[in-house]
């Protein structure tokens, strides 16, 4: 595991679980409105997403606004966005993300599990 | 989970290692209290298949990592055989899963070695077998990472369990002890830090929201404390709209939580109910309401943006979690009686009232960053405002059709900016109110009174008040 990573799918995959958790956040901060206790978990989520974008290059943040997120993530809640974000790390073995992934990943493990209804 | 078929196992070592990590994975999604037994059962072969693949893969550097790792498992299954504890019973499907696969690839790493020229360690070896060497290192120590930390949350919740029959003077069933898995807990979690150091793993604690065990007492004012200096520390920095909105939604967050705990404190009569009932809680709640407002009008206009002073980001890790572990069961509050018995409750009340008190200086702070001229958004986040009509049609104010192409930061439009400016004098106005209703002093009873329940003699508990030596006037309330 080196401080960058290694190839092109892995970085698009990161910048799509940031937006899948962003998209996550966004949505428990609306459904915290009824259920304030959701609050604390969107914050969660929102935490991981610049934890995560911590570990992009510097100069690419504007990327991200570029992700297109799949359509059939539009019906998801937050713990289905979130869920979503963890299965899209999967999708590379770790050693194709930078140093700090597996801090990353591991606390999304947690906030899945911790976001269950 | 994939079910191991050792006779006709066709994967590569790569895929061997990598089904070990989606399992590790799998097992961290349940960390459900029945299982920590069985996963410290199953702990001790993952440790032994890591650390037998771990010696078989050319290593030029002599990592000690795995040998650390493997000394500290050895000591813990001496442990277990002496104290019968978790005993015997079933492992975990996961665990044990992760633990063939890597036993698998230890095979096959140690077959090739055999099969070629004994491995002389001096010589130099090909760049592809070093980086594949080492790729597979990253991915291994990545599994024994996460399975340590699923090991830990089991034990955690097991833990807790146990701490709550004991403090019910229940008998625990046979077979269980607080505190030897009190102690595996601590012994898994030295694992669980030499793998993440390994891994580069950085907030470890503060990201994953590890909690449970006994609060540590000054867990939260140290890190609410750290979190006040550090908003007000990067509020002197470069002015980001990323920063300016973490900082507001964990204000919301500590708001929210000096609410939950403050009402249970309120509900056992170490608070005053009444003042509690109709004067601080109405107070909080208008507070979360405008930190809200704010959030919901700068939002947009990061859109995903949300890169922060990484100072910022730990402080707020921090204090997320140290509010977490008080509040929250799952993805619900926790219940009253789960709160007293995670925390003292009263310090807790006073701690978050204390980090309230500054509110209204942090909104001022964030007011003056807002009309900072270097104040910028994305560029797309703009337009997306001006879209959606925040802001007048014309009124573009310096935004290009280059600056949304490249999604440029850019000043924020002036009409927006206004609205910021508003909301933030919003939140002054209701932190004064909330300052004034008390919700930065909780009246704390238990000074004169015993804790017992509320008795219903509210006015007489709010008469005893005029004992006490005067607090000085809130904001507001000078004269």
């Amino acid at each position: 595991m080196i401080g960058q990573f290694t190839t092109q799918p892995a970085i698009e995959s990161w910048r799509e679980a940031i937006a899948l958790l962003v998209e996550a956040a966004t949505r428990g901060f609306t459904e915290a409105e009824a259920n304030p206790a959701l609050y604390s978990t969107a914050l969660w989520a929102d935490l991981l997403a610049s934890s995560a974008i911590d570990l992009l290059p510097a100069n690419q943040d504007h990327l991200l606004d570029g992700v297109v997120l799949d359509r059939s993530y539009e019906d998801l809640d937050m713990v289905g966005l979130i869920r979503a974000a963890e299965t899209t790390t999967r999708r590379h073995p770790i050693e194709q993300f930078p140093v700090g992934a597996s801090g990353v990943i591991v606390g999304l493990l947690d906030l899945v599990r911790e976001s269950r209804p | 989970m994939t079910i191991p078929d050792v006779d006709n196992d066709q994967r590569s070592v790569g895929e061997l290692i990598l089904d070990a990590d989606i399992t590790s994975r799998d097992a961290l999604w349940d960390s459900g209290k029945d299982l920590a037994k069985a996963r410290v059962r199953s702990w001790g072969e993952v440790v032994e298949a890591a650390a037998d693949l771990w010696s078989a893969m050319p290593d030029r550097l002599g990592d000690p990592t795995m040998s650390r790792i493997r000394t500290l498992s050895d000591g813990l299954q001496r442990t277990q055989r002496r104290t019968q504890w978790p005993g015997a019973g079933d492992g975990d499907p996961h665990l044990e899963s992760v633990a063939t696969s890597l036993g698998r690839a230890a095979e096959l790493v140690s077959a090739v070695d055999r099969g070629g020229a004994s491995r002389n360690l001096s010589a130099p070896m090909p760049i592809d077998v070093l980086h594949d060497a080492e790729a597979a290192r990253t991915r291994l120590m990545h599994v024994v990472y996460v399975c340590a930390h699923s090991v830990g949350t089991s034990l955690d919740r097991h833990v807790e369990e146990l701490r709550g029959t004991l403090d019910q003077r229940k008998s625990l069933d046979r077979g269980d002890s607080f505190t030897r898995a009190q102690a595996a807990r601590q012994r898994i979690g030295a694992v669980e830090r030499i793998a993440g150091a390994y891994v580069g793993s950085r907030w470890p604690q503060a990201l994953t929201g590890e909690h449970r065990g006994p609060v540590e007492a000054a867990r939260l004012e140290r890190a609410l404390a750290r979190w006040d200096v550090q908003a007000h520390r990067t509020l002197a920095g470069p002015p980001t709209a990323a920063n300016v909105l973490r900082i507001v939604q964990v204000q919301r967050e500590i708001t929210s939580a000096a609410d939950v705990v403050g009402s249970v404190a309120a509900r056992r009569g170490l608070t005053d109910l009444e003042q509690h009932h109709f004067r601080t809680r109405p107070a909080l709640a208008s507070l979360q309401q405008v930190w809200g407002r704010v959030a919901a009008d700068l939002q947009p206009m990061l859109v995903r943006q949300r890169r922060v002073d990484p100072a910022l980001l730990g402080a707020a890790n921090e204090v997320h979690a140290a509010l977490r572990e008080i509040t929250h069961e799952g993805a619900g509050y926790a219940t009253p009686d789960d709160v007293i018995a995670r925390v003292d409750v009263l310090g807790a009340t006073a701690s978050l009232h204390r980090a309230l008190a500054s509110t209204v200086d942090l909104a001022h702070v964030v007011g003056d960053v807002v009309a900072d001229p270097a104040f910028t958004v994305s560029a797309r986040g703009a337009q997306a405002l001006v879209t959606a009509g925040g802001v007048p049609v014309g009124n573009h104010h310096g935004m290009s059709l280059a600056d949304v192409h490249h999604n440029r930061d850019i000043p924020i439009p002036q009409p927006a900016r206004v609205v910021l400016a508003a909301d933030l004098d919003q939140v002054i106005r209701v932190a004064v109110a909330a300052d004034s209703a008390g919700a930065t002093r909780p009246e704390i009873r238990a000074q004169l009174d015993p804790p017992t329940a509320p008795s219903g003699r509210l006015h007489q508990d709010r008469a005893l008040a005029s004992t006490r030596p005067a607090a000085a006037p809130g904001f507001g309330c000078e004269r």
